[in-house]
């Protein structure tokens, strides 16, 4: 065989690999997928007792009971019911609030959007710092400067996020410095976008927590590298410094750093609920702790399978971009 | 331009002053081989990098002076020293599959030295010369086997790039550290073929440190013994094997 | 085996983070218990108009309804730290059974538990208690096992990694080959080689049980009041931040004290140990 086609062979091999990879990995997300969907069900909808008078509380008629129960199919076996809700679902019907009368599609895309906007914009602080301050503090291990860093990085990390939240507040909002509105309440009708102050110490909020986590990792990562076999012999090579560390060093810590960060920007679904809390802020987070006390069903359910979706969406793209990155020959394919 | 190269009195230590090695000499002239023999842990590792000015983090080279060309080595500075690292002393790693960085193309590891410094060649040029001792190496020079990543070659080519990384710069010493350990009987046979005869092509000095006497008697025409961190012996190759003056170079025969 | 094992407590003890940590853990401890027995009020007595300044008879202040913050602070920590340790322990419990059994059965148990653990990781833990308190409410016990049970597939993931190095090992290997009872040997061989991973497991589920915890009766759905609970304390305070601010300082304070000895802790034991854990 000519090397030519023997070249093209070996890449369509590797084609057919990460193919074969992501398909697998979109199939057990599905799965993961339906397996969370029961779950969610049956925590909401499938419990002993008449979910609909739960709902509505001692005060209903039962005219109201009798119009719940119908809108939930509660008379039909659970199995059947389950069945229905997964088809709705699947038609982009995620029923109707209870609280608002308003269909939960709709509440979800303006909440969803301005959570995803929060997001961005700490991931948007929080990867550079820790770039910068993993890279810095690993370079300078166990100096002074990195002992300092470290222990503010454990303080902030094991904080609770309101607990972050309200010292920020305290801090730049209320007492010591005047600088950013304690509240973010937003304007409806105007876009997120010419807002920015008013959001400024719930992303930064996020991306101290995001932060205090990443470039830890990146520390340890940049640190295991370093001390690596190849890096020692790039610099008995002659080498000059800046090259080792940035040409040398780093690009091996990247897919680790990559991983991580997907990881993070998962997680953050899940932190911001307390700090939207504490801000006020019209998301997704404080439209699932409203939900979960008025116990608006249809809400918590659509809210808690987005996040879920978010996280399976997350995972794939951060396989995708890990197997973009990883050289070939380790696992990796061109 | 060719002239001995000469160390004298070498010591490393650890920051606490503990001694890994001292009273480390000897004399390589040009188109030889110097064999550095002893057991795991002697310390010829330690010898061999200090002779590019460098130290494990932990240890420093704290007495020595090594001459090469006209200069001293281990008197210079910190850049100074990484500019003599390549076309000066030069160094083959043990284990090449660890050595090379396996997020970077081979050609690429290749040729950065070339394309580093003032007197640093075009890319075209520092290629060519690339392809130019591949071939004497061995290795195939397509572009196509040039863009691999170290992860794609076999353990025997690893070890050929880990000595083409080094050769292309022409240095004056070569120190080779168990380059053929990692390797299969055949391969190593082949690879030690390589070595000695781009020692005699290129005119270089070469220390070549390993624990097995077999690969020495091979490639070596001076043999030298280290045992705890110092030289009990030094002789001529077939002096060495004839007839052993310390006890434990008799031990190891 | 036994030998190496006293040998890394000793390290253990002897490391200034895992000490510092382990006083933070204690000292907030005794605050939450001790202090409802020598609280100078009750946690629901009125001693002044609402958000009053400190003063002798409140030290810090009173709160929104004119309560001494103090007291209150005194009183609001013994749910949350007891219900944090009990689901700290109930996850650990959990997650090693989960691990475990999967290392060393390994097959279809390893598949299924694997997979259930991958199912959780992939959803933020304060999601997963707030679906299940939409229906159920707020109840203690609801929140402690869901607290727990949120925290045993991260210890799962730990002790199976830590479980399959043990039990590659020749002796495992051999009790099993003569026929020695799966859980015999799972008893006697493999436990005893977990006890630092646990407790670096222990550290950290402690700081997640109380961050959530607190966070959900900081959101209303942990404890209800009239109770005193930091959480609660934090949320009925904040709007008075500008005014009266130790009525959040003071269990904000000691929440984050804890969950930073936690923390200080398990970061402690892990670098007393080393980066392999606790097998040899």
């Amino acid at each position: 065989m000519s090397d030519q086609k023997r070249n093209l062979l070996r890449g369509s091999n590797r084609a057919g690999a990460t193919l074969r990879m992501i398909a697998r990995r979109l199939a057990s997300s599905v799965l993961l997928l339906c397996i969370m969907s029961v779950l969610v069900f049956a925590a909401t909808q499938a419990l002993p007792g008449d979910i609909a008078q739960m709902v509505l509380g001692r005060d209903s008629t039962p005219e109201q009971v009798d119009r719940l129960r119908s809108a939930l199919n509660l008379d039909a076996p659970v199995w059947r019911q389950y069945l229905i809700w997964v088809g709705n679902l699947l038609q982009g019907d995620f029923g109707v609030s209870f609280v608002s009368r308003q269909p939960v599609f709709d509440i979800l895309q303006t909440r969803l959007s301005n959570t995803v906007v929060v997001v961005l914009l700490s991931f948007l602080i929080s990867i550079p710092l820790s770039l910068v301050l993993g890279v810095y503090t690993a370079v300078n291990a166990d100096r002074v400067s990195d002992r300092v860093i470290l222990f503010f990085g454990i303080a902030l990390n094991a904080m609770p996020e309101f607990v972050l939240a309200l010292l920020l507040v305290l801090l730049l909002s209320v007492q010591v410095f005047h600088i950013f509105p304690g509240v973010a309440l937003l304007s409806p009708g105007v876009s997120i976008w010419m807002q920015l102050p008013k959001i400024a110490l719930p992303v930064l909020t996020l991306a101290l927590l995001q932060a205090s986590y990443f470039y830890r990792l990146v520390r340890a990562t940049m640190i295991d590298v370093l001390a690596s076999d190849y890096v020692e012999f790039a610099r008995l090579k002659g080498m000059p410094r800046r090259n080792v560390l940035w040409r040398q060093a780093v690009p091996n810590a990247l897919v680790p750093a990559v991983q991580a960060a997907g990881t993070i920007f998962a997680i953050s679904f899940g932190g911001v609920v307390v700090i939207e809390y504490v801000f006020a802020f019209p998301g997704l987070g404080t439209a699932l702790a409203d939900a979960v006390g008025a116990r608006d069903i249809k809400v918590v359910q659509a809210i808690t399978l987005t996040i879920a979706l978010i996280f399976f969406a997350t995972n794939i793209v951060t396989d995708l971009i890990t197997m973009a990155l990883t050289p070939p020959g380790r696992g990796g394919v061109r | 331009m060719s002239e001995t190269v000469n160390l004298r009195d070498l010591r490393v230590e650890t920051r606490n002053g503990l001694p890994i090695v001292e009273e480390i000499g000897f004399s390589i002239a040009p188109g030889k081989v110097l064999g550095l023999v002893g057991e795991s842990g002697s310390g010829k590792s330690t010898i061999g990098k200090a002779l590019l000015g460098y130290a494990a983090p932990g240890l420093r080279i704290a007495s020595g002076s090594f001459n090469v060309e006209g200069t001293d080595l281990l008197a210079l500075g910190g850049e100074a020293r990484r500019r003599a690292r390549g076309p000066v002393v030069a160094y083959v790693p043990q284990d090449a599959s660890s050595a090379l960085n396996p997020a970077i193309p081979i050609l690429r590891q290749m040729t950065e030295r070339l394309r580093t410094g003032q007197d640093r060649l075009l890319a075209s040029d520092a290629r060519q010369r690339v392809c130019e001792t591949l071939e004497r190496v061995g290795l195939p020079t397509d572009a196509g086997f040039l863009a691999r990543y170290p992860g794609e070659l076999s353990g025997g080519q690893l070890q050929r790039v880990g000595l083409t990384v080094s050769i292309v710069s022409y240095p004056r010493l070569l120190v080779l550290d168990e380059p053929t350990t990692a390797l299969d009987v055949s391969t190593r046979a082949s690879v030690l073929d390589l070595v000695a005869q781009l020692n005699r092509d290129l005119n270089m000095s070469s220390l070549y440190i390993s624990h097995d006497l077999g690969v020495i008697s091979a490639v070596a025409d001076d043999v030298m013994v280290l045992y705890a961190g110092q030289v009990v012996e030094t002789a001529p190759r077939d002096r060495f094997f004839e007839a052993p003056a310390h006890p434990y170079s008799r031990a190891l025969l | 085996m036994n030998k190496s094992r006293h040998g890394y407590m000793v390290q253990i003890a002897s490391n200034r983070l895992a000490q510092v940590g382990f006083a933070l853990i204690l000292f907030v401890a005794a605050i939450a218990f001790i202090g409802p027995l020598v609280s100078p009020h009750t946690h629901s007595e009125f001693v002044g108009t609402p958000y009053g300044l400190p003063t002798d008879g409140a030290p810090l202040g009173t709160d929104n309804l004119g309560r001494d913050v103090l007291s209150r602070v005194m009183h609001g920590g013994q749910d949350l730290v007891w219900m944090a340790f009990c689901a700290t322990l109930l996850g650990l419990a959990l997650g090693t059974a989960m691990g475990l059994s999967a290392a060393f059965f390994k097959g279809w148990t390893e598949t299924v538990l694997m997979r259930v653990v991958e199912l959780k990781l992939a959803f933020p833990s304060i999601v997963f208690a707030l679906l299940f308190v939409t229906m159920l409410g707020p109840g203690k016990g609801l929140l402690t096992i869901v607290v727990g049970v949120s925290q045993a597939p991260s210890v799962a993931r730990v002790m199976r990694g830590v479980a399959m190095d043990v039990v590659r090992q020749e002796y495992v290997q051999w009790a099993r080959s003569v026929g020695m009872r799966a859980w015999r040997v799972l008893w006697a061989e493999v436990l005893p080689n977990t006890t630092s991973p646990l407790l670096v497991e222990f550290g950290l589920r402690m700081m997640w049980s109380i961050s959530l915890l607190a966070g959900l009766s900081f959101l209303g759905y942990g404890i209800q009041p009239p109770a005193a609970d930091w959480g609660l304390m934090v949320n009925e305070n904040r709007n008075a931040l500008s005014v009266q601010p130790f009525a959040v300082l003071a269990p904000i304070v000691l929440i984050a004290l804890f969950s930073i000895g936690c923390n200080l802790f398990a970061e402690g034991v892990t670098r007393a140990i080393g980066r392999t854990g606790g097998t040899e």
